[in-house]
């Protein structure tokens, strides 16, 4: 079967508001790292390939199937959304053996994921504890089990590390990364550094619109040679976050250590350095800005 | 004051406004279910006790529903205003509307010509009123669920048409059957009722979140 | 898949608290209100009895005489009975009315109101009335002869008339004088009564129907929260999302969520039903009667299981359609409407939700109102299944939509 999702000039909106506006897309299998700030309309594409929204407009395949046909997409797909619960009065093994059912799972094959997936994401040994006494980490280790337990080729993870420590937030992505083996996994955030760890092919959604696509690396390529490492006086501080884009402070006694991206060098005692994805995220959106300002 | 002003209309234009449409359309349609006209003092009690009796279960029972979600309870509680004040002004509030209403119904039967003793069914019908609401009111409040609110508060009222033998001086619909010495007994119920909700939700640490509480029907989380 | 996920759903029934406490109201109401009444008086009818209970009457003039009776003591009283919405509305004439009515009571009897009022007044004397079963006779034979020459026809005008001046829902509209003229009963006619109880009723299931009396005016309202609290858990705990996206139809979900409450709000009734049949039969094992050990499971299937099925299917479909708990609102007004709505304790279905048969025994009258009750059950059957249907046409509707349909009461309720 052909693991990929295809994207066509997709559009949604609500009312008059446009969540999403001719994005079109080419989501190979492995990590996939979908990037944007808040109202992006990440969770709104998610939810459209999960068949939660219907789409307004385009073409939307998953692994060579219609969105139309809901049923059979839901069978392949398994979605993680941002808020997780279930029932507070479940345990672990009750809750993921009730969403087993959901997926259509029959008795013999519950019988034997359940303790499986439990396992993989580490909470067999926590099969008793109920959903209310979880932890946050807990909770998403247990909506990534089940958003697994009936071996879909699409999982679709929304927002998966907000909120959790930083310890949890390393175990969650490696458990991604581990699960990404022969499937798509779809991750959307907007913690750049989630995106830097495990993907990489990466979208970047900003107002309904796909403004960048392409590997990690191409992004980066964008601010090659343009990210500058400064020491100035604390006390001009401000003026330099006016004229220039600052993505990085950092305040000693008087003075100040600052990480600006400009086109050419902004100060003489200004030094090259390497980008990262949070440098190359901030320009395309900052360009984005400046786009329209124009 | 703005303060408090502010914290009531928001509570009336997010959260009560549909219960204050209900019994608007329960007033208004009044004049179908019951007669005004040429009532004894007896039969007008019935129609305070059997009637309009509902409107303290609906004006009551909600009131908590804002804080229903354990996480704005909590961001709530972390505010300096203290929840008691929220909750006795959302109280205020019901309980002005509920005189009003009580006026209103005991006003158009004098207007339909029935004889009855004005100040002796006000005052019967609004602790027999609060009471009911009261019910409802606390119930809502230590399980953290409104349905149950409304839920106990109708059972009250459905066991007492049934009459009501185990329920002592707490029965309602005594008026109707010319027994007006009760209203103490009423208003007692629903002062110890309405004050131990607002303690409950005001003060009232995890243990009334009930989550610790294995029944699902207790928890909001669950 | 719908078995498995119908067992989930039940246990998680088991551990919700408003099931807890609907088993326990229903345990104590029923508890509160049945009792042996009746089973301790059944005996045979012997001849020479002073009174052996009444009957319902479909002689005409009986009827004619029996609600004249009945409009000559509402006119004294000064005070009429309706029921226009189902709820009680007392109606208190004023005196031009009341002058009406009295010319409407003079024109189809022929005397003056003032010697009816005395003739009444006289029957009413003659009798000590210290027991309830005296006053029902008392009431039961007191009738005001019509004048000679006095048709049917013009009764019906007559009462017309009075319908016109009371209002909607008295006990003078056509469906109501004709099925509610009571008359005492004649030896044989107790007798046959008797003989109906013992035999086709085996009188374990006219006990049942008492049952089911007391039962169904719980019933109307209790299942309400039990079905409100299921079809919003889902929003509150905000499960929604992930249950939505599980390939699992609208179908499958609701249907076994709606049998697992329908399930497990049924195994009290039965369990109650059962309970309270045993001195029933005891009774009848006693009496040399063939009791129908079965009646607990017929008898509250026929009448309670449609009544548990509408007001949870109703409460399932306003909920999901609403996202509020205005179903709460709106079937406790229906349910109180109908207890308060029956103009009659025994029969009179129509298509009232709480069915009434507030009597041990009537068996007679039952059989020959079987048809009626069957077409209100059928009835109900049908609707809870179309709530159903469109409880899930809703439900899909949502799922498309991401979770929000309607706009009915999001904010508040």
């Amino acid at each position: 079967m052909d693991i990929s999702i295809e994207i066509r000039n997709l559009s949604k909106n609500y009312g008059k508001k446009k969540a999403l506006s001719g994005v079109s897309l080419s989501i190979p299998q492995g990590m996939f790292g979908l990037l944007g700030p808040n109202g992006a309309g990440k969770t709104t594409l998610m939810k459209v390939l999960t068949t939660l929204l219907k789409k307004t407009d385009g073409e939307v395949e998953v692994c060579g199937v219609s969105i139309e046909n809901s049923r059979q997409i839901r069978n392949m797909t398994g979605y993680l959304p941002q808020d997780f619960s279930m029932y507070g009065n479940m345990n672990a093994y009750e809750a993921l053996d009730y969403l087993a059912v959901l997926s259509g799972m029959s008795r013999t094959e519950q019988k034997i994921k359940v303790p499986e997936m439990l396992e993989k994401v580490n909470l067999l040994d926590k099969r008793r504890t109920k959903v209310r006494s979880m932890s946050g980490g807990m909770k998403r280790r247990l909506g990534i089990a089940q958003a697994i337990i009936h071996d879909p080729k699409v999982i679709i993870v929304d927002e998966p590390t907000a909120g959790l420590d930083p310890e949890e937030r390393v175990r969650f992505r490696n458990l991604l990364c581990e699960i990404a083996k022969d499937r798509i996994v779809l991750l959307s955030t907007h913690i750049v550094g989630d995106i830097e760890a495990t993907c990489e092919n990466i979208a970047v959604l900003n107002q309904g619109k796909i403004c960048f696509n392409g590997q990690v690396s191409e992004l980066l390529s964008l601010v090659e040679g343009k990210v500058y490492s400064v020491k100035i006086a604390a006390a001009e501080l401000d003026k330099v976050k006016q004229k220039y884009m600052v993505t990085g402070i950092l305040v000693t006694g008087s003075t100040a250590n600052l990480k600006i991206i400009a086109d050419e060098n902004p100060f003489s005692q200004a030094e090259l350095v390497q980008p990262d994805v949070e440098d190359a995220y901030m320009y395309l959106m900052h360009r984005d800005v400046e786009k329209k300002k124009l | 004051m703005e303060k408090y002003v502010k914290l009531a209309a928001s509570f009336v234009k997010r959260q009560y406004y549909p219960h204050l449409l209900l019994l608007l359309l329960f007033v208004a349609f009044s004049g179908g279910f019951v007669s005004f006209r040429g009532l004894e003092s007896q039969q007008a009690a019935k129609v305070m006790e059997m009637y309009v009796a509902f409107t303290g279960i609906l004006l009551f029972t909600p009131l908590f529903m804002p804080e229903q979600d354990k996480e704005i309870w909590d961001l709530e509680r972390s505010k300096g205003t203290p929840m008691w004040k929220v909750y006795f002004l959302r109280f205020f509030m019901a309980l002005v509307i509920c005189l009003f209403v009580i006026i209103l119904f005991l006003s158009f039967m004098i207007r339909g010509g029935s004889e009855f003793d004005f100040v002796t069914l006000f005052r019967g019908a609004c602790c027999e009123i609060l009471f009911l609401g009261s019910i409802g009111f606390f119930a809502s409040a230590v399980t953290n669920q409104v349905v149950i609110g409304y839920m106990l508060a109708v059972i009250y009222f459905a066991l007492n048409m049934g009459g009501g033998k185990y329920l002592g001086n707490f029965a309602l619909f005594q008026m109707m059957q010319g027994k007006y010495g009760t209203w103490m007994y009423w208003l007692l119920g629903a002062i110890v009722l309405f004050t131990l909700g607002v303690i409950i939700r005001g003060y009232g640490s995890a243990f009334f979140s009930c989550s610790r509480i294995g029944l699902s029907g207790f928890s909001r989380r669950s | 898949m719908f078995g498995v996920l119908f067992l989930k759903e039940c246990r998680q029934v088991l551990k919700s608290l408003i099931y807890y406490i609907f088993v326990v109201v229903f345990i104590l109401s029923i508890n509160g209100q049945i009792g042996s009444e009746g089973l301790e008086h059944l005996q045979e009818p012997q001849p020479g009895q002073a009174y052996y209970g009444r009957t319902v009457t479909k002689d005409k003039t009986m009827i004619m005489e029996g609600t004249l009776a009945n409009l000559m003591q509402d006119v004294y009283r000064g005070s009429f009975a309706t029921y226009p919405l189902g709820f009680y509305k007392g109606v208190k004439l004023t005196d031009g009315e009341r002058k009406q009515v009295e010319e409407i009571l003079e024109g189809c009897t022929g005397k003056s109101y003032e010697m009816l009022e005395k003739e009444m007044m006289q029957h009413f004397e003659k009798y000590e009335q210290s027991t309830m079963e005296e006053a029902m006779a008392v009431e039961a034979e007191y009738k005001l002869p019509i004048k000679e020459g006095f048709t049917y026809e013009e009764f019906e005008t007559a009462m017309d008339e009075v319908c016109s001046i009371v209002g909607k829902g008295s006990f003078y509209e056509k469906a109501q004088y004709e099925n509610r003229i009571y008359v005492p009963m004649t030896y044989e006619q107790a007798k046959e009564e008797f003989d109906a109880l013992c035999g086709k009723d085996q009188i374990t299931r006219a006990y049942m129907r008492l049952f089911c009396d007391y039962a169904g005016i719980f019933l109307a309202i209790l299942p309400i929260f039990v079905g409100v609290s299921r079809a919003l858990r889902d929003k509150r705990v905000k499960v929604q999302q992930v249950v939505f996206s599980k390939p699992a139809s609208g179908m499958v979900i609701i249907g076994s969520r709606y049998l697992a409450n329908l399930v497990m709000i049924s195994i009290p009734v039965f369990a109650m039903a059962f309970l309270l049949q045993y001195p029933c039969c005891e009774m009848a094992r006693s009496m040399g009667i063939q009791a129908n050990p079965l009646a607990f499971l017929k008898v509250p299937c026929l009448w309670l299981l449609p009544e548990i099925m509408i007001v949870l299917a109703l409460s399932f479909f306003i909920t999901e359609f609403t996202d509020s708990i205005l179903a709460v609102v709106v079937q406790t007004a229906w349910g109180i409407g109908s207890l308060f709505g029956a103009d009659t304790l025994v029969g009179n279905f129509g298509l009232r939700l709480v069915t009434r048969w507030n009597t041990f025994g009537e068996s007679l009258l039952y059989a020959s109102l079987e048809k009626d009750l069957l077409w209100n059950k059928g009835y109900y059957c049908f609707l809870a299944a179309v709530c159903i249907i469109l409880t899930v046409i809703v439900y899909e509707r949502k799922r498309k939509k991401g979770g929000a349909y309607g706009k009915v009461c999001k904010a508040g309720c």
